[in-house]
């Protein structure tokens, strides 16, 4: 455990190097919220309710996409594909650690330093755009938002780390990946609360592994519980052990296929 | 003449290049096409509820919106190799073409074409020609200039990316700097009106968003104040002229990083 405490730390200490990089990271996740933020705004100008969300309900769940999309989408999984096309893997398989712990490890730093800034600007924003956010219905709902939630890290987890084993095959990784971020990031509720759309396209969006990455730990902490929680939960766990086994399915082929010269 | 056919062989490479993964160009054109197609149809279904988002209707709202993916493609079309800038700083790459006898620009600025960015601007255009067909107060001298305001935009665009080279060299920072730049373009994604006015203000004479894509669909809508077309005007040329300066500037500090 020490080990990978101080492998924690060392982590973090990463980030700072490159001070000027964070500064114009975080600017872009917050030019990305002030965009839906006065969209919005501007879309409830002359109505207080649209498609059951009223405005309060809706920036809330801006808000909370912002926080979850940046501890979804900010991973460092992808560096599993350079470190195997440079056959640096090797050296991280040769230490006495375990490779999963190890990127577990780094992906956790990589989360608590990002929540740690969105925290932060959510802050900062709060203060300065004084937006009127809706409380969560009930402490229930706030507990399961946020078990969804962890499902959704875990499924964006193996999905991201099996982009990031094609490597084993390509070294032409990045248009999956694209296609991945793309595909998510609207599918996932990211613009939109997923219920907005017409019934037969979001039933159809339902069952892909995307809205239980955010959609539905934000629609859950702003409406509740829904009536058909059970069917979501289980879609997602479906989801969940999938990932899972195709993640590790890729690995153990990838790894007895895997050969490098030169390190 | 010798620059023009420079150009067009760093184009024919540039696309020799990109077709050397014709599966990537596959994948990264339906995974485009997929991002736009969402969210256009979602604009679209939204302006059917709200009919209305800051004074302008449905239709009018998706050509702020096709302005902005116009702009935005042209961009990645014309300038992709401003991306891949950092890379010949930090090989000492950059020297060589220093040496060349033609402008660096030829190189770096666009010597790198993006073939699927083209499909895409292609689109975007027949969409906008289709929506632009569909409004009934607009007159052929409205499109002349919204078609020059564009041209404005361009050169604005072009500006923009000169200044992150110039400032690519003072910091070898070149990525963040491009992405910076297309989330601020991203706020011009619908007309700015419907900003604080503080924040219009910075989206119009300090990032000048608002020239770039609003003011160009506003023409169109002969909804612009006629001393704008100058403003504009006066906003692209004083950025190309600063742009160039700060490049001239900027060289005057540059030493080899590598090689």
């Amino acid at each position: 455990m020490k080990k990978y405490s101080a492998l924690f730390h060392s982590f973090i200490s990463q980030y700072f190097v490159y001070r000027s990089h964070i500064i114009l990271w975080r600017l872009r996740q917050i030019l990305s919220f002030l965009l839906m933020h006065y969209f919005w705004s501007a879309v409830y100008l002359r109505r207080q309710e649209l498609f059951g969300y009223t405005q309060s309900e809706m920036i809330t769940y801006i808000l909370l996409i912002f926080v979850f999309s940046n501890s979804i989408f900010s991973s460092k999984t992808f560096e599993i594909a350079e470190e195997i096309i440079r056959g640096d893997i090797m050296n991280k398989l040769l230490k006495p650690i375990s490779y999963f712990s190890y990127l577990v490890t780094r992906e956790l730093a990589d989360k608590t330093v990002t929540l740690a800034f969105t925290f932060v600007e959510i802050l900062i924003l709060s203060l300065l755009l004084k937006p009127e956010f809706s409380p969560p219905v009930n402490t229930t709902a706030v507990v399961l938002s946020l078990l969804q939630l962890v499902i959704g890290l875990g499924i964006s987890f193996f999905i991201s780390v099996s982009l990031s084993f094609l490597a084993f095959w390509s070294s032409n990784i990045w248009a999956p990946r694209f296609m991945y971020l793309i595909v998510a990031s609207v599918l996932a509720g990211n613009y939109f609360p997923l219920d907005m759309l017409p019934r037969l396209l979001y039933i159809g969006i339902i069952l892909t592994p995307f809205p239980y990455l955010m959609y539905l730990p934000a629609r859950m902490y702003i409406t509740g519980i829904p009536e058909e929680y059970w069917y979501h939960l289980i879609i997602s766990m479906f989801w969940l052990v999938a990932t899972y086994l195709i993640a590790q399915k890729m690995w153990r082929k990838g790894m007895k296929e895997y050969s490098f010269f030169g390190k | 003449m010798r620059h023009i056919r420079l150009f067009w062989l760093l184009t024919t490479f540039s696309l020799k290049k990109t077709l050397m993964n014709p599966m990537s160009i596959v994948i990264l054109l339906v995974g485009k096409f997929l991002r736009f197609g969402m969210f256009f149809l979602f604009v679209w279904y939204l302006m059917t509820y709200t009919k209305v988002l800051s004074g302008f209707t449905p239709n009018q709202v998706l050509l702020f919106y096709l302005t902005f993916m116009i702009v935005d493609t042209f961009a990645q079309f014309m300038f992709r190799e401003v991306s891949r800038f950092k890379r010949l700083l930090v090989s000492g790459e950059f020297d060589s073409i220093l040496l060349k006898p033609h402008h660096p620009f030829l190189r770096i600025l666009v010597g790198g074409m993006d073939i699927v960015d083209l499909v895409l601007l292609c689109l975007y255009v027949g969409l906008a020609v289709y929506f632009i067909s569909q409004l009934t107060s607009v007159s052929f001298v409205h499109i002349l200039l919204y078609m020059a305001l564009l041209m404005n935009a361009f050169v604005i665009v072009a500006s923009i990316h000169i200044a992150i080279l110039s400032l690519g060299i003072l910091m070898t920072e070149v990525e963040n700097s491009i992405m910076i730049y297309r989330d601020v373009t991203r706020l011009g994604m619908f007309p700015i009106d419907m900003y604080q006015k503080l924040l219009q203000f910075i989206l119009t004479f300090v990032l000048p968003v608002g020239i770039m894509i609003t003011v160009p669909v506003k023409g169109l809508l002969n909804v612009l104040d006629p001393s704008w077309y100058w403003i504009s005007l006066f906003c692209a040329l004083a950025l190309l002229l600063s742009s160039n300066l700060f490049w001239r500037f900027s060289l005057k500090y540059y030493q080899s990083w590598g090689g």
